[in-house]
């Protein structure tokens, strides 16, 4: 079992920025899911993972090493999907991937042409492998990304963003290839679409300006809130209204029409219609409960 | 919109860092160059367009900067989609980009005006004229040259960037642009190159028009420019120069516009790779086959990361990857192609020296030499441009974050930046190796040293390995790849010259600077005498490197943030044991490496800086100046016993000189200088009252009883040197010794040559201005008598040494030879000696023994060398008299020596490089070979037979006497052309020549050092007196000064003068006159009028423009009449064609414009007036005419 502890961990950019702000989680095999909006600090947290940039304080500890001290420890077992990349000019799929299996560790060229061969079939890519890299399309680049993070042998897959650009059927096959890694390995995925999140994750967080708003299985995080979520009809003088008067958590376009929801411990009026709960309400709940809080303060 | 535009990019670059550090270092660089004693000369207005025009070069890396930045500036940051799509034109985008570069350009150039006006106005140092400074002549250059130039380099690299959208190549169309200027400036050799060759007129006008910087357009405008023209005129806007401005200008608005047609807002598409039709359809099929291959499941597989072999694994695929990207790319192919166009130029420029020059055998040192040269400068921006370029190459193609996240570990990652950063210089020289191959091989020269090619990796790439080494380093401590390109190039300029600006003048204080090798590849010394000092400081400052590598892996940055804090905590935290180990041993070596070269410093007494030299000279003339006044006995013979210990390049002499007093009255002081501390020197009934040893042995001896006229005494002393290991010195080698008696002898009377020279440095240490030293002369005024010499010179018995004098007798003694020479006649004190591992060919000509010293592998020429000494024999035997000795030794003298060749009496030392020359065709060009041989056999009968008195016009009668032996000799051995062409060659060397130079003009007759008189003008006169009175009665008079002045350095120029005016006609005696004691020039021009074609004759009738101009000394020129006798030649063939057999005629002119009418019996291809090139006329272009045939009636 592999286990990621981050703890306390503080990153203060050289501008004042504070991009995380006590980050606590703990981490073992399976998908988990790290939910928040742009600029939540979900690039941050998995490039200091990474080893890519180095906290303020807290420590990292994966499978008992700090990697704080040593990112050498996670970097040996990690496989890397960053948000934005670009490729070497010039260098075909199956090369820049061989380059980076030999760099990974993969040392049998016989093994390392099969698992190239296998991921560049995985990623709908294999019929490409010999064009130059810089020349794919978004979608078919970022496909060579999660093909080059499942390169070796990782325990640990983080994907920033892995969705972006990629039409559903490629979003599917990606889903499946990181489902079928996922029983023995760590997989951080870093997200704001909330459904990814719901398909994947065993286990998800909630972040939100530098800091974790809640942890937990959705599953559980979604009982939590069963018989609390309600929804009403609004125009935009209601909706003003009835922000003064409850908690609106998020508003909902449908065929025209506006919806709000609302988070209720109490029975509401006629106006307002139960609805089940789903992960968007736990995620807008969350971070409308630390809105709230923040102004409290 | 255009304004807003506008000023946006105006702010924008203004702000940038490169911006603010070029305008920066423009003002200080133009503060400095105005501080500069002998740089500036504030009253010369054309050396002020030269330093302000020169600006526009360094303009080139800014606006290479400044371009790479802004035009690509939305690639760089993924802003072109937006950018793209605002509502902007093409128009007003580009131009406000062009703008943006184009305006901060010329404002950081004008800072640099501005930093050289401040210098000179302020004249802190007083150096410069008290003159009021003239504005103009500081903005005009920049108006006309500078502006003009940065519009012009901006055009090209926008176009640039426009069409190819990458940076590298932005930057390498920089550098062919710069080294484009410095190619063409070599060519012609202006005065910013040094080269001062003499080339064709056609290249002139032709590198006039290709310079895209336009100062050789104004070298082509001002090169015959009198020092006073030079001084008050400013460079026109006329001829060449004003094409030159236009023809570029139209091609940066070209580039504009082109621009302007190949932008697009538009996102480029990638472009398809064409691939043949048969080539298509395989793929095709392939890729069917392979759509999807044979299912494989995704497994992982175990990993190795500890091993040697996955480390050696992952150090190649990431040295493979880098050097992929930036070496198999299209920058780098332009990179390479340039390379080899700049070789293959250097080296067939070298080889083929066209019309002067003549050919060079490619030998494997000449080669070796010019790949060292350009590799050098080059190199430097290529490391520190690649350096950049690695280091941040994973960055520029955000891949970092990928790669940074592998588990491969910081040293391999850093290892390999370097690595891939050496095989660039690797290609390189590989490359140029195999292009000299290539040149020897066509060439058919098969004497090929594959190991002396070798030698290039070491004395070419130690540099190369420092620069990268620190460019690396300081490209991982820079936020940003261009501020670390930057960075780096003021870093290394700074680390060699900033500590010597200051006046820190230790080598050591040269940080990072490695002594440089290669005055040329010598067979003699190799290298060159600094080949183990370029040891010790390559393992010193490469050790430093090292340590900077070493340093370079501790900060290696591998996070996407830039921390200098973190890098320089990283630096003194978290070392190893094995690190420290290594840092011991790195300190170590350091330690001991300098160590040694402290060591040999302070051994080495000769090793002045340029400070404490100046110091002793200024004492010495303060001290010493007073001694100037006091009659100086002369020396009548000379014995010394001269022991040559070549390998440990040490020498001792013993000397007993006869000393005696010419004067008419009693000598009781004597000051002797001597520029090496003489062991001893004893004078008999002398008593040294001073002595003066600091830096120069230099003592004032009191005779007791005084040296009474006439009287003689003898002069007995020792001197030990051993060459120190920092000490330029020529003298002596470990093969090729020539030890010059100035060198070690110590001089009679007041040295003026030890003066300070510089106007300006004379004035900041409170020296009066510098007399002529022809008053000095004139004070002493005296015949020297000749002296007798005798000496024993002892080397290795490896070596044979060479003294003048016949050889009495030989001596071995072990492993060392002693030959024992004497002349048989009185000679000047013009003395050296020679030893080297030679091999000897001689011959017998009428009982001269004509005998060649030459290295083994230089004996191709030897034959063509002894052919051109018979010949010179014969021609000086039979019209000068006897030659005086009975040997003529030619010795092989290394190629350090700038001279030709040097004649010593019956001995001449000929330089290395005529052993090399390519004689297979020699009637090619001017065949220099055998020109040197015959000047310098001349110079027995004019030098040394006849020895000139000293002062003003010896050098009359002994250079220009000695060129009309080459012109007479040389057109017997091969034809008139050959001599036309030489005539050529020392026109265009006077005029040029002149033109630079910082004294006034003296006559022929008066003439002292000034070479443009003596050898050029000189030749000429010669010439012309040879055309006028005959050759007979020319050689006649010689032979008379010759038997006049045979016995003592008597003869003055006034003598030969006299005796040709003694039997000359009123019209040659007016000539003569005009020519040897006046400054002539002349306009001659002529045009075909018309051909009569007649029964047996043609009638040629010619309009002949024939302007005399009569020159004082400063070259101010005045029109005075003309009645006066030249030639005129006919040729069949054209006139610079070894085979043309012209005729001449003569024919007076005595008015400026004449129409003569010639009757011939054949029809001539070409008429040319003064056809052996007798006068000296600016053009002589327009004195050849062309006759078409159809212009018969």
């Amino acid at each position: 079992m592999n286990t990621l502890e981050i703890n306390s961990l503080v990153k203060e950019y050289k501008n004042g920025t504070s991009a995380l702000n006590g980050v606590q989680l703990k981490i073992t095999n399976g998908m988990f899911g790290l939910l928040g909006p742009n600029g939540a600090g979900k690039s941050t947290l998995m490039r200091t993972i990474a080893g890519l940039q180095l906290p303020s304080s807290g420590s990292i500890i994966f499978n008992g090493n700090d990697i704080t001290k040593d990112p050498q420890k996670i970097r040996a077992h990690l496989g890397y999907l960053p948000q934005e990349f670009g490729v070497y000019p010039r260098i075909s799929a199956y090369h820049l991937l061989d380059h980076i299996a030999v760099l990974k560790g993969v040392l049998n060229p016989v093994e390392r042409k099969q698992q190239i061969t296998a991921l560049l079939q995985k990623t709908n890519l294999y019929a490409y492998r010999k064009k130059n890299v810089n020349t794919f399309s978004g979608g078919m680049r970022r496909r060579f990304g999660i093909a080059q993070a499942l390169l070796g042998n990782p325990k640990i897959i983080m994907v920033d963003e892995p969705t972006a650009g990629l039409d559903p059927e490629e979003r599917n096959r990606f889903f499946d290839v990181l489902a079928e890694v996922s029983s023995a390995i760590i997989v951080l995925l870093s997200t704001h679409i909330v459904e990814d999140v719901r398909v994947l994750c065993s286990d998800m967080a909630i972040l939100h300006e530098g800091r974790i708003l809640e942890q937990g299985n959705p599953k559980e995080l979604i009982e939590q809130l069963e018989g609390h979520i309600w929804r009403t009809p609004v125009t935009k003088k209601r909706l003003h209204n009835l922000k003064d008067t409850h908690t609106v958590i998020s508003t909902r376009l449908s065929a025209g029409k506006t919806s709000a929801y609302v988070f209720s411990n109490e029975a509401l009026s006629n106006d307002f219609e139960s609805v089940p709960t789903d992960l968007e309400h736990v995620y807008f709940h969350a971070l409308k409960t630390a809105k709230t809080n923040r102004y409290a303060a | 919109m255009l304004p807003k535009l506008i000023t946006f990019e105006w702010k924008f670059h203004t702000k940038q860092p490169s911006y603010i550090l070029f305008s920066i270092l423009f003002f200080v660089g133009g503060i400095y160059f105005g501080l500069q004693d002998g740089a500036i000369h504030a009253d010369n207005t054309y050396n002020l367009h030269l330093f302000v025009g020169i600006v526009s070069l360094a303009a080139i890396f800014q606006i290479v900067f400044q371009t790479a930045y802004t035009v690509l500036r939305d690639l760089n940051a993924d802003a072109t989609q937006y950018i793209h799509t605002t509502a902007v034109g093409k128009g007003p985008f580009l131009l406000s980009r062009f703008l943006g570069i184009f305006n901060t350009a010329v404002l950081s150039s004008f800072f640099y005006v501005a930093g050289l006006l401040l210098s000179v106005v302020t004249d802190v140092f007083s150096i410069h004229p008290e003159e009021p400074i003239q504005l103009i002549h500081f903005l005009w250059p920049w108006l006309v040259v500078v502006v003009p130039n940065i519009f012009i380099i901006s055009s090209f690299l926008f176009l640039t960037t426009i069409i190819s959208r990458k940076v590298p190549v932005v930057f390498l169309v920089g550098f062919v642009l710069f080294a484009s200027f410095w190619i063409n400036n070599g060519y012609i050799g202006s005065p910013i190159g040094g080269g001062r060759l003499v080339v064709p007129q056609e290249m002139v006008d032709t590198i006039a028009l290709t310079d895209i910087f336009g100062l050789c357009a104004s070298h082509a405008q001002t090169q015959f420019w009198t020092p006073l023209q030079k001084s008050t005129k400013l460079v026109f806007l006329t001829g060449s120069f004003l094409y030159n401005r236009l023809l570029w200008l139209g091609v940066a608005l070209a580039s504009l516009l082109i621009s302007y047609r190949c932008f697009s807002f538009r996102l480029r598409a990638q472009k398809a790779r064409r691939v043949g039709l048969l080539k298509h359809i395989r793929r095709k099929r392939v890729q069917r086959k392979e759509k999807d291959g044979k299912k494989l499941p995704y497994l992982p597989i175990f990993t190795e990361k500890q091993s040697l072999l996955a480390h050696c694994k992952e150090f190649a695929t990431l040295v493979k990857i880098d050097f992929q990207t930036t070496l198999f790319s299209k920058p780098f192919l332009l990179l390479a192609l340039g390379w080899v166009a700049v070789l293959c130029m250097a080296i067939s420029h070298n080889l083929n020296g066209q019309e002067v020059y003549g050919n060079t055998l490619p030998t494997t040192g000449l080669i070796v030499g010019l790949i060292l040269e350009p590799l050098s400068y080059m190199g430097l921006f290529i490391m520190i441009f690649y350096a950049g370029e690695l280091v941040w190459n994973s960055r520029g193609h955000r891949f970092n974050e990928i790669l940074d996240s592998t588990p491969a570990r910081n040293g391999l990652l850093l290892g390999s930046k370097y690595a891939a950063l050496f095989l660039i210089p690797i290609t390189l020289i590989v490359l140029a190796i195999l292009i000299g191959l290539a040149f020897q091989f066509l060439s058919g020269y098969t004497a090929i040293d594959v190991l002396l090619y070798l030698h290039i990796f070491y004395y070419g790439g130690t540099s190369l390995l420092i620069y990268g080494i620190l460019s690396v380093c300081i490209q991982l401590l820079s936020s940003n790849k261009y501020l670390g390109m930057l960075g780096s190039l003021i870093f290394i300029y700074g680390a060699a010259n900033l500590l010597p600006l200051f006046g820190i003048e230790h080598p050591l204080a040269q940080l990072f600077n490695l002594p440089k090798i290669g005055e040329g590849y010598s067979s003699f010394t190799g290298f060159g005498s600094q080949e183990a000092l370029f040891n010790k400081f390559s393992l010193l400052w490469v050790t430093v490197a090292m340590l900077v590598a070493f340093g370079s892996f501790k900060i290696f940055k591998r996070n996407s943030e830039w921390v200098l804090k973190e890098q320089l905590r990283k630096l003194v935290r978290l070392w190893n044991p094995v690190q420290r180990f290594l840092l011991v041993i790195f300190v170590l070596i350091i330690c001991i490496s300098a160590g040694v070269i402290e060591h040999t410093v302070r051994n080495d007494s000769a090793l002045m800086g340029q400070s404490e030299l100046l110091h002793f000279r200024e004492v010495y003339e303060k001290k010493y100046k007073p001694f100037a006044k006091l009659a100086v006995p002369a020396i009548t013979d000379i014995k010394t016993k001269v022991q040559l210990f070549p390998k440990s390049k040490s020498y001792q002499v013993i000397g007993d000189y006869t000393i005696q007093n010419i004067t008419t009255r009693p000598i009781d002081t004597i000051l002797i200088t001597a520029r090496h501390p003489l062991d001893s020197i004893v004078l008999t009934g002398a008593r040294i009252i001073r002595k003066d040893m600091a830096s120069i042995d230099a003592r004032i001896v009191v005779l007791s009883p005084p040296l009474q006229a006439g009287e003689s005494r003898q002069m007995h002393f020792k001197t030990t040197k051993k060459v120190g290991a920092f000490e330029v010195q020529r003298d002596m080698a470990q093969n090729g010794t020539y030890l010059r008696n100035s060198t070690f002898e110590p001089r009679l009377g007041y040295q003026q040559a030890l003066e300070i020279t510089a106007q300006s440095e004379r004035k900041k240490r409170g020296l009066p201005p510098q007399e002529d030293p022809e008053n000095i002369e004139k004070t002493a005024g005296k015949t020297l008598p000749k002296q007798g010499f005798e000496t024993w010179i002892t080397t290795d018995i490896e070596q044979i040494p060479i003294a003048p004098g016949n050889l009495l007798d030989t001596i071995q003694m072990g492993n060392r030879v002693q030959y024992h020479y004497r002349s048989t006649r009185k000679t000047d004190n013009n003395l050296s000696y020679f030893s080297a591992a030679y091999k000897k060919k001689a011959i017998q000509y009428k009982g001269i023994t004509i005998e060649a010293y030459f290295l083994p592998e230089h004996g191709s020429n030897i034959p063509a060398l002894l052919n051109a000494a018979v010949k010179t024999l014969e021609y000086g035997s039979k019209h000068f008299g006897d030659y005086p000795f009975d040997h003529l030794r030619i010795a092989e003298v290394p190629s350090h020596w700038k001279f030709g060749g040097h004649a010593l009496p019956g001995t001449i030392a000929l330089q290395e490089r005529f052993f090399t020359q390519d004689n297979q065709d020699p009637l090619k060009g001017i065949n220099q070979l055998t020109r040197v041989v015959i000047h310098e056999i001349g110079h027995q009968w004019f030098g040394h037979k006849l020895a000139p008195a000293p002062g003003a016009g010896g050098n009359m009668l002994n250079e220009t006497m000695a060129n009309y032996v080459e012109a007479q000799v040389l057109e017997r051995i091969f034809g008139k052309t050959m001599v036309r062409q030489l005539a050529n060659f020392n026109r265009r060397r006077y005029f040029a020549f002149r033109s630079s130079a910082e004294a006034q003009e003296p006559t022929l007759n008066k003439v002292t050092n000034e070479t443009y008189v003596a050898y050029r003008k000189g030749f000429l006169a010669m010439q012309s007196l040879k055309e006028l009175i005959g050759e007979k009665r020319l050689n006649y008079g010689l032979r008379s000064l010759i038997e006049h002045h045979g016995e003592a350095q008597s003869a003055r120029a006034e003598d030969f003068l006299d005796i040709l005016k003694a039997t000359g006609t009123q019209e040659e005696i007016e000539l003569i006159t005009d020519w040897f004691e006046n400054r002539f020039q002349y306009a001659i021009q002529g045009k075909l009028l018309g051909i009569k074609v007649n029964k047996h004759t043609h009638s040629v009738t010619l309009k002949v423009s024939a302007k005399r101009l009569q020159t004082n000394e400063t070259g101010t020129e005045k029109e005075v009449p003309i009645d006066e006798r030249i030639t005129i030649g006919f040729y069949q063939k054209d006139p610079a064609d070894p085979s043309a057999d012209p005729y001449f005629k003569k024919v007076r002119l005595s008015k400026p414009i004449e129409e003569i009418t010639l009757q011939l019996k054949k029809l001539p291809n070409y008429i040319v007036l003064d056809p052996m090139i007798t006068r000296l006329d600016k053009n002589v272009q327009d004195n050849l005419i062309a006759i078409e045939h159809t212009n018969e009636h």
